[in-house]
């Protein structure tokens, strides 16, 4: 009886309708992407406002990251699309900024769901064969930073015994693996990684659960701030060991796609962001304001106050100033490093064969590329 | 209310003095080795300096001095510690930090610079933005499919197996696959919201068109001059309105939760966030008060909802 | 004078015949109604009558034969077609005011002319409302205008049920066992409510006016259908070529009176008792062509009168 012929049409239109707009794929640098609605949150990346083309930046909360938040308060850049500060109208562009849990970021990349992204080294190799990549600027290396933190064991053999909780996959496990390399180097007692028991969990979890004095926690494997802060909230826990063991081995970086610097304005998008870090450095080490700043820092992903966060800067050793950054990409060191790091992954299954190259060299799927802070440097009045 | 509130303090006094008591403790044990390390320290001294060697000699006393130093450091940190008397544990904070660290931080303006922000109004307004928007447009677009699934057959047996299949996927579940299709922005949380409901409250809302409107009705509506718009809008659509308010009355939760799970992964401003944030800290200062403020909200929304019913459908009862 | 021409038909049902897969209901139904008539159906319970009634409405238009109204064959429903149902009789979103005046809402304005002419809209609108409440204070319902159907009982949601369909003046009202679940006491109201009715159509004779009301009205009483109608209509499964379906088997006049009128009841004790055997009787199977006289004595009554 309900014999509504008509309606029919107009109804499979609709549902056409309906099911076309959440299945849109809407690559974060198509130029097709954005509507009017979403200006309020972020919106596409693409998007022209005025003249000065938008990029964005992922971050996720770690000390030499968590900068660009600080730098987004301090007015140096505003993470709004469609605002600008003063080191995007000087360059005349648009950062973006993308606040998200460290996966999330990588994710975003690999998705093209942002332009530029921070990430470590290692990472870095990880996803290049997703995403063709250009590392522009070493923020920061794990000098102490990503540690092995114990209750009631007191040497690797000990260890042995327990499992260790952190992020498979990532810097933890690479540092973790590495020290017990070294420290077999150095004591000769037969140890190897897979006598331990390197268990996945993430780093934030795991930090909890120890400080929560859970049975099941007594070893785990974690970054900053989780270092610092289950030292603090778990006085009977210590270092085992950390990176301190394997300096400049973890780097901490920013990364932006191959394919974003073929779009215009993408240069200044690049110096842009590698001019708020540095004039970020010039804030902290000031003698007067340097340590608000540092707090603020602080603030953005942890608890630590003033002491604790000279502790972190200590443990993440910043470098500072473009000659540093410039000096790391272009070491011998850090060309060893990469050649360990991919060693490693390829050992792990984290990737097949990484391409990578340095300076200059092209044909590489992730290339550490120093001219564009040397771009900076030339640029600037000083 | 107050049972709630009773057993908050219970529980949170109960952990502040099990972690004073722990501290004690700790501080007590490391103190007590800190004196055997001492005494042996002392003795060391004693045969460092009855050796020969000058060279030797100072460069043993040298350490020894540097071990005072630092188990002197230690004595005296650990002496603090055990003292201490305002170290709190900040799993289940107690009411006093709840209020300076949770309520009072999250709705004072925060940030050392000019760009200040106050928390809750901008992640509670985040949150909700998205979550109205989502609700309006999913039982929306729920509703015009619904009715016309539960008027026109060949759309029905067209979308019932799909609708069937995906309104028993998890819609966490599907997260990453939204995260990589679509831009993390606005409408990212819009899609994931809507995908989360179509499927069932559709479904719901032509079942009810089935079942919920008699046939005597349609056909009444017929001998009474109704067109086939009129029978959709003035009979059968204001036949099923109040169970279509209660259906979606019962979507909010889920939609509430997908939301929260999305803005803890990809977020940079939201309810979800915030919670990430301090969740990474340990702190539950703010999560406590931003899950009381969740609580409340729904609550409020809820009767809202059911005040809706009521006054557009007056005829429905309770 | 063509007989025909004397006989005012509204409602036409020519061979109708109508079957589920191999259970055949309705066999060769030929039913003439006249304007101004109170036609009571009856019949054993599974012979038809609901599916006849379903034909005769147009929302389950038979298998085969046609319905013809004013001689022109339809298989819809429309709004010349008045029903009354047993069960969800009125719209429950609506109050008894709003129900009344739906039909006017439904059949004098469109969607779109109440969207975009809001406000000549709201003018017409009040005028409905106070025409529904006149028809309600008619049906004696004054005080529960304002209440919705779920706060009436089930007397007083058949009044603005049938006060709602009364209000589209229908070619022909058609009552679907519409007192079936009431209450003795007000049922009888009820019955006179239809009375009330059958006297407006003498009034409007005395005035030489078309009848207004035609009324079809199914039951399964058998007292109720010779008390309210002028004519018994009987359908039964039960005569000579009973396993095709049912027929009409008995179609007699009854008698009727004026609400006020004392009621003969030896008259309905005797017809009564002739339906019993002519329609719900399985064991009396043979040809009912006796029964089936309304229209050949109409008309030889009207011959006599005319000649």
């Amino acid at each position: 009886m309900r014999n509504y012929s008509p309606f029919v049409i107009v109804a499979v239109a609709l549902v056409a309708a309906a099911g076309c707009k959440p299945s849109q794929p809407a690559g974060g640098t198509s130029a097709a992407g954005g509507g009017g609605a979403e200006s309020a949150n972020g919106g596409a990346t693409s998007e022209v406002t005025g003249t000065a083309p938008a990029f964005s930046l992922a971050w996720s909360e770690y000390p030499s990251w968590s900068v660009f938040g600080v730098a987004h308060e301090l007015g140096l850049v505003d993470g709004a699309e469609g605002k600008l500060g003063t080191i995007e109208k000087k360059y005349n562009v648009d950062i973006v900024l993308k606040e998200a849990g460290y996966d999330s970021c990588l994710n975003m990349f690999t998705s093209k769901n942002c332009d530029a992204v921070c990430i470590t080294n290692m990472d870095a190799l990880i996803v290049s064969p997703n995403r063709d990549g250009i590392a522009l600027l070493p923020t920061s290396t794990s000098n102490g930073a990503d540690a092995c933190i114990v209750v009631g064991i007191n040497n690797l053999e000990e260890l042995k015994a327990h499992k260790v909780y952190g992020l498979k996959g990532t810097v933890s496990e690479y540092c973790f693996v590495r020290c017990i390399e070294e420290a077999e180097k150095a004591e000769k007692k037969g140890y190897k990684a897979e006598d331990f028991q390197f268990t996945n969990q993430d780093p934030g979890a795991a930090a909890v659960a120890m400080a929560q004095k859970q049975e099941s926690h007594q070893a785990i494997m974690v970054w900053n701030p989780f270092v610092l802060q289950t030292l603090n909230d778990r006085a009977d826990s210590k270092v085992l060991f950390d990176s301190r063991e394997i300096p400049g081995e973890i780097v901490d970086m920013v990364v932006v796609g191959r394919d974003v610097m073929e779009k215009p304005g993408a240069d200044a998008f690049a110096k842009a962001v590698i001019d708020t870090f540095y004039q970020m450095n010039k804030e902290l080490t000031k003698p007067d304001g340097g340590d608000e700043v540092l707090v603020e820092l602080g603030r953005k992903f942890s608890n630590l106050g003033l002491e604790d966060m000279k502790k972190v800067v200590e443990q993440t050793q910043f470098y500072k100033t473009p000659a540093e950054g410039v000096a790391l990409l272009n070491s011998d060191e850090f060309k060893a490093t990469m050649k360990t790091v991919a060693d490693f992954c390829i050992a792990q299954g984290l990737v097949e064969s990484p391409q990578y190259g340095f300076g200059g060299e092209t044909g590489h799927q992730l290339v550490f590329d120093p001219s564009y802070i040397q771009s900076v440097t030339e640029g600037a009045p000083e | 209310m107050l049972t709630l509130a009773l057993l908050y303090t219970l529980l949170s006094s109960s952990r502040q003095t099990a972690a004073k008591r722990d501290q004690q403790q700790v501080a007590e044990a490391k103190l007590q080795e800190l004196q055997t390390e001492q005494t042996l320290v002392e003795e060391r001294r004693i045969q460092a300096a009855e050796l020969e060697d000058d060279d030797q000699r100072q460069r043993q006393l040298g350490r020894i001095a540097n071990d005072e130093r630092r188990i002197s450091d230690d004595i005296a940190k650990f002496t603090r510690l055990s003292d201490a008397p305002d170290k709190e544990d900040l799993t289940v904070p107690s009411w006093k930090m709840l209020y300076r660290q949770g309520l009072l931080r999250s709705c004072t303006p925060q940030g050392a610079f000019q760009r200040k922000e106050v928390w809750i109004t901008t992640d509670f307004e985040a949150t909700l933005v998205r979550l109205v928007t989502a609700l309006v447009l999913g039982i929306g677009a729920s509703l015009t499919l619904g009715i016309l699934m539960g008027c026109f057959d060949p759309l029905d047996a067209f979308l019932t197996p799909p609708f069937a299949l995906l309104s028993k996927v998890p819609a966490t579940a599907v997260l990453p696959i939204f995260f990589v299709l679509i831009q993390i922005n606005f409408k990212l949380y819009i899609a994931i919201i809507v995908f989360g409901m179509l499927p069932s409250l559709a479904q719901s809302i032509s079942a009810s068109v089935r079942k919920d409107v008699p046939e005597e009705l349609i056909f009444k509506a017929y001998t009474l001059g109704a067109s086939q718009c009129e029978l959709i809008w003035e009979v059968i659509f204001k036949q099923v309105l109040p169970r279509v308010l209660d259906a979606a009355r019962l979507q909010i939760g889920p939609a509430l939760v997908l939301l929260v799970a999305a803005e803890w992964m990809v977020a940079g401003e939201g309810i979800g966030y915030r919670l990430r944030l301090f969740y990474q800290r340990t702190d539950m200062t703010v999560v406590f008060v931003y899950v009381f403020i969740l609580g409340v909200l729904g609550l409020a929304t809820d009767y809202a909802l059911i005040w809706t019913r009521r006054k557009l459908c007056p005829w429905f009862g309770d | 004078m063509s007989s025909s021409k004397v006989r005012d038909i509204v409602l036409e049902c020519r061979n109708l015949s109508h079957w589920f897969g191999a259970n055949k209901v309705l066999k060769d139904v030929n039913l003439q109604v006249g304007r101004g008539q109170i036609v009571a159906l009856v019949g054993p319970s599974g012979c038809g009558k609901s599916t006849l009634l379903r034909a005769i409405l147009g929302t389950h238009p038979p298998r085969a034969g046609e319905v013809l109204m004013d001689g022109v064959a339809y298989r819809s429903p429309a709004r010349h077609r008045g029903i009354v149902y047993q069960r969800y009789s009125l719209f429950p979103f609506l109050t008894a005011e709003e129900n009344v005046a739906f039909g006017l809402k439904l059949d004098q304005t469109s969607l779109a002319h109440r969207s975009f002419n809001y406000f000549k809209w709201r003018k017409l609108r009040s005028a409905h409302i106070e025409q529904a409440g006149r028809f309600l204070d008619r049906v004696g319902l004054s005080a529960a205008k304002g209440h919705y159907p779920a706060e009436l009982s089930g007397g007083m949601c058949q009044r603005v049920a049938i006060a709602q369909a009364l209000i589209m003046r229908p070619k022909l009202l058609l009552l679907d066992e519409p007192f079936g679940a009431l209450d003795e006491a007000t049922r009888e109201s009820l019955q006179l409510m239809i009375l009330q009715l059958y006297e407006e159509n003498l009034q409007a004779k005395e005035r030489g006016e078309p009848a207004p009301h035609t009324i079809l009205i199914v039951t399964h009483e058998l007292n109720e259908a010779i008390y309210v109608s002028n004519r018994v209509l009987g359908l039964s499964q039960y005569h000579a070529g009973g396993r095709d379906g049912a027929t009409i088997v008995y179609d007699k006049p009854a008698p009727i009176y004026r609400p006020n009128e004392p009621k003969d009841v030896s008259h309905f004790i005797e017809q009564k008792e002739q339906l019993l055997k002519a329609v719900f009787s399985p064991n009396d199977i043979k040809h009912h062509a006796e029964f089936v006289s309304f229209w050949d004595d109409h008309d030889r009554h009207f011959a006599s009168n005319a000649s």
